[in-house]
C-alpha cells in the first residue's frame, strides 16, 4: 500500500506488526474464503515487506506548484530518511528554495502508535520548536501535498479492503481501498492502484471528509535502487476541487548511505545541508 | 585580544581542504522604511528613516560532514544622523566538529533557549541587538566555545563565553531614547575583568513524550545594561551622559512545554542572583492551534501568556558611583535619586502583565503569515499592541510589515521603561531580496 508518496522517498518502516501480520495473512490467504478486508491487508503487507531493509536514504526533491492559470512556484528540499526497526521511521527535510526559508528544517520521528514527534528549526532565530501535530491535513509549503501525505506510512494506521483487479497502463493492478483510523486525518478513504507484478503504487485517489474526490496522485516514473527498491522519480498530485497541481521530481536518490541516529538529532537540525 | 585569537584560529581552519566538501552561499539585501506617526518627544528626534541592510551566509562542510564552518556577517546603513542603528556585526563565524553523539563549536555563535512567545526570560547567551528591532528578537554574535552532547538522557550543552558584547541603544535623531545620551567609553562592570570576564553556562534539555524540559545555569556578566549617571574615576563632570552598568549574575532557568491535543502549555522561569539583589521572573501560558480551519489550509494560533517578576528597585553601590546633579534645564528626571536607584519597574516592566495574541499561518504559495497581539500591564493599564506579518512576491522577494503602538504609558518615568518611548509608535516596512 503506497498511498503515502513520501514514504517511498523518505521511506518506510518495517515493523513487528508487519512480521506478525505476514504470518497471519499467509495462513489466511491459503483459505478460499478470504474476505476483501483480509485480501486488502495482505496486499498492503506484501508491499510493505518488499520494501523492508532499505536502511537509509538521501535525495533531493523539487516541487513545482502550478495554479489553474499556469503560474508556477518552485520548492527545493533535501531529504534524509532512516528506517527504524520496530517503530516508525525518522526523516529530516531541509529547505533550499524558496531562498527566504533556506535552512529551515523539519525533523520527524514517526510512530506506529500515537502521533509523530516533530520539530521545526528556524535558522534566523536559531530556534527549534516542537510542533503540536494532531491534525495534519494542512498544505505542506503551499503545495497540494499535506503533512499527512508526508508522514511515514504504517499499516497499523489504516483499515484495508480489496476492491478488484484492473488494467493500469500496460500492467495489471490491484485496486485497494484504505481508511485512515486517525480521527484527525483529512481523508475518509483512499483508493490505490497497485502494480501486481512490481507491487508498487501507480495511482492514488484521495477522498475528503465530505467523501468527495479531493486529489489524484499519479506516479509518472519509477526507478529501481539496490536492485530491489522502487522509488518514484516523477509524480503528480492534482487537486480536483481547485484545479491546482504539484509536480515532484526526485534526484540523487541513494539508499544505504550509512546514515545513523546522529544524523537525525536536534543538534544536526542546526547544521543545514 | 581573545576575540582576535579566535578569529585567527577560525581563519586558519577555513584554509583547510578548500577543494573538498560542500560550499553554500546565500543571504539577503534589504530596503526598509520606518515611520513614527506621533510628534517626537525630543526635538532632536526625526519621524522618518530609510535604511538598507545586508546579511550573507557562507557555509562549508567537509565531505563526511564532520567539519563545517559558517560565516554570517550583517550590516545596516540608515538615514539617521549620528544614530547607532548604522552598525555591522558578525552574527556567526564558527567551526563545528560533529562527533558521534557530541559536537564542539568554536567561534562567534548564537544560541536560543526558551519556549514562551511574549518574553524570553531564560535566553541569556547572546546580547540583544537593541538598535536593530523594537521587539528585541535580534541578537549580537557571541564569542564562545560550546560542547554539546545528545544522548538517550537528553541534550547537555556546556558553554565558555570569553568576551562580553555591550548593548547599544538608539542615539542621534533616532527614536526610543533616554533624554541624555549614553557614553560607551565609560561603561562600568562589576567584574574587575570588565569586558573580558569569562562567563560559563550549562543547559540540559530533553523530552518525555509530549513534555519538553530545559534546565539551565548561567554565571557571568548580566546582559542587561543599567543606565546610571556617574563616573568610576570620580571625575566631576557635568551629567551630560548616562553610563551603562553591568553586574555579575547567577541565573537558574527552567523551561517547560507540554503538548496536549491542539494545546501547547508553556512555562519559563528564572531565579537571578545579582550584586544588587535577587529576584524571580516567570512567564506562563498556552498556544491553542486551530489547524486547517474548515479545510481552508489556514492555521490559526491563539496565544495567552502571563508575565510576572518580583524585582524591587535596584540600588547601585558598586564602583564608587558618584551621583552628579543634572543641569537645571535637563528635560526630565531621572533626577539625582534616580541615578543611584533605578526602579525595578524601569528595568523589568513586565511584572504583572498579560499577552494576548493570534497567529495566522495561511499555508499559501507565498508563505503568508502574521502575528498580532497586545501586552497589557494589569497594574498600570499600559499596553503595547503589535503586528508582525509578511508574504512573498515571486520566488525571492519577501515583504514584511511590523507595527508597534503604545498607549496609556504612565506619566512618571520611574513607573515605566516605556516612558521615553511613549510617542514612538512605529510602522516599519521591509523588502528583502534573498539570493
Amino acid at each position: 500500500m503506497q498511498n503515502v508518496l513520501f514514504h517511498r522517498a523518505l521511506s518506510l518502516s518495517s515493523s513487528l506488526i508487519l512480521a506478525t501480520g505476514l504470518i497471519f495473512s499467509a495462513n489466511a490467504s491459503s483459505e478460499a474464503t478470504q474476505t476483501p478486508e483480509q485480501k486488502g491487508l495482505e496486499i498492503a503487507q506484501k508491499q510493505k515487506a518488499q520494501d523492508e531493509g532499505w536502511g537509509d536514504s538521501q535525495s533531493e526533491m523539487k516541487m513545482i506548484l502550478r495554479s489553474p492559470s499556469g503560474k508556477e512556484n518552485t520548492r527545493i528540499i533535501k531529504l534524509k530518511g532512516l528506517e527504524v526497526i520496530g517503530d516508525g521511521d525518522k526523516s529530516l527535510m531541509v529547505f533550499d528554495q524558496p531562498r527566504d526559508v533556506a535552512g529551515t528544517a523539519f525533523l520527524s520521528f514517526s510512530h506506529i502508535e500515537g502521533p509523530d514527534d516533530q520539530w521545526i528549526y528556524l535558522p534566523a532565530l536559531k530556534r527549534i520548536k516542537r510542533i503540536a501535530s494532531k491534525k495534519k491535513s494542512g498544505s505542506f509549503m503551499g503545495s497540494e501535498f499535506s503533512y499527512e501525505d508526508l508522514s511515514s506510512f504504517e499499516i497499523a494506521k489504516y483499515d484495508f479492503k480489496y476492491l478488484r483487479d484492473e488494467a493500469c497502463g500496460d500492467a495489471q493492478c490491484y485496486v485497494l481501498e484504505s481508511y485512515p483510523k486517525d480521527k484527525y486525518s483529512g481523508y475518509t478513504r483512499l483508493i490505490s492502484w497497485i502494480n501486481q507484478a512490481e507491487l508498487r503504487t501507480e495511482k492514488v485517489e484521495f477522498y475528503d471528509r465530505k467523501k468527495s474526490l479531493l486529489k489524484v496522485m499519479t506516479i509518472k516514473q519509477y526507478e529501481k535502487f539496490e536492485g530491489k527498491y522502487w522509488r518514484p522519480v516523477v509524480s503528480l498530485m492534482e487537486n480536483k476541487q481547485t484545479g491546482k497541481s504539484t509536480e515532484m521530481h526526485w534526484t540523487g536518490i541513494r539508499l544505504k548511505t550509512g546514515l545513523t541516529e546522529d544524523d537525525f538529532s536536534k543538534n544536526n537540525l542546526k547544521r543545514a545541508k | 585580544m581573545k576575540k582576535q585569537l579566535l578569529l585567527a584560529g577560525l581563519s586558519g581552519l577555513l584554509c583547510l581542504p578548500a577543494n573538498a566538501g560542500e560550499f553554500k552561499f546565500n543571504g539577503y539585501l534589504e530596503a526598509e522604511l520606518r515611520y513614527y506617526p506621533n510628534d517626537a518627544l525630543f526635538d532632536f528626534q526625526s519621524d522618518e528613516f530609510a535604511s538598507a541592510a545586508a546579511e550573507v551566509e557562507a557555509y562549508w562542510a567537509s565531505d563526511n560532514e564532520k567539519h563545517s564552518v559558517r560565516f554570517k556577517p550583517f550590516g545596516r546603513i540608515t538615514t539617521a544622523e549620528d544614530g547607532n542603528r548604522d552598525h555591522a556585526d558578525i552574527r556567526e563565524f564558527y567551526y563545528n566538529y560533529a562527533g558521534a553523539g557530541w559536537q564542539v563549536e568554536i567561534g562567534i555563535n548564537k544560541v536560543y533557549w526558551g519556549v514562551a512567545e511574549s518574553a524570553h526570560l531564560v535566553d541569556i547567551i547572546n546580547q540583544t541587538d537593541a538598535v536593530e528591532s523594537f521587539n528585541g528578537e535580534e541578537k549580537l554574535g557571541q564569542p564562545m566555545i560550546s560542547l554539546g552532547f545528545e544522548e538517550d538522557w537528553g541534550n547537555l550543552d556546556l558553554y565558555v563565553l570569553p568576551y562580553f558584547r555591550e548593548r547599544k541603544f538608539a542615539a542621534g535623531d533616532e527614536r526610543n531614547q533616554l533624554p541624555i545620551p549614553i557614553d560607551y567609553d565609560k561603561t562600568l562592570y562589576e567584574s574587575d575583568d570588565g569586558q573580558n570576564n569569562i562567563d560559563y553556562a550549562v543547559r540540559w534539555s530533553h523530552y518525555f513524550g509530549d513534555l519538553d524540559v530545559g534546565i539551565s545555569y548561567f554565571n557571568g556578566t548580566s546582559r542587561e545594561a543599567i543606565p546610571v549617571i556617574g563616573d568610576v574615576n570620580k571625575e566631576l563632570t557635568a551629567a551630560t551622559a548616562y553610563t551603562s552598568y553591568y553586574q555579575q549574575l547567577q541565573q537558574v532557568g527552567l523551561e517547560l512545554q507540554y503538548i496536549w491535543e491542539d494545546w501547547a502549555f508553556k512555562l519559563e522561569g528564572t531565579a537571578k542572583q545579582e550584586g544588587t539583589g535577587d529576584y524571580n521572573s516567570a512567564v506562563t501560558g498556552f498556544e491553542y492551534t486551530l489547524s486547517d480551519v474548515n479545510f481552508s489550509g489556514i492555521d490559526i494560533g491563539l496565544l495567552a501568556e502571563y508575565m510576572w517578576n518580583d524585582r524591587g528597585d535596584v540600588s547601585i553601590k558598586e564602583a564608587s558611583l558618584i551621583v552628579l546633579e543634572l543641569p537645571a534645564d535637563s528635560v526630565l528626571p531621572p533626577d539625582v535619586e534616580a541615578a543611584a536607584i533605578v526602579p525595578g519597574e524601569f528595568l523589568s516592566p513586565f511584572d504583572h502583565d498579560v499577552f494576548l495574541g493570534t497567529r495566522f499561518t495561511m499555508n499559501d504559495v507565498d508563505s503568508t503569515d502574521f502575528i498580532a497581539g497586545i501586552i497589557y500591564d494589569l497594574d498600570k493599564g499600559t499596553s503595547i499592541a503589535s503586528f508582525e506579518g509578511g508574504t512573498r512576491f515571486g520566488d525571492s522577494l519577501r515583504v514584511t510589515m511590523n507595527v508597534y503602538f503604545l498607549t496609556n504609558v504612565p506619566k512618571n518615568p520611574n513607573d515605566s521603561s516605556f516612558y521615553y518611548s511613549r510617542n514612538d509608535d512605529q510602522i516599519e516596512l521591509k523588502a528583502q531580496w534573498y539570493f
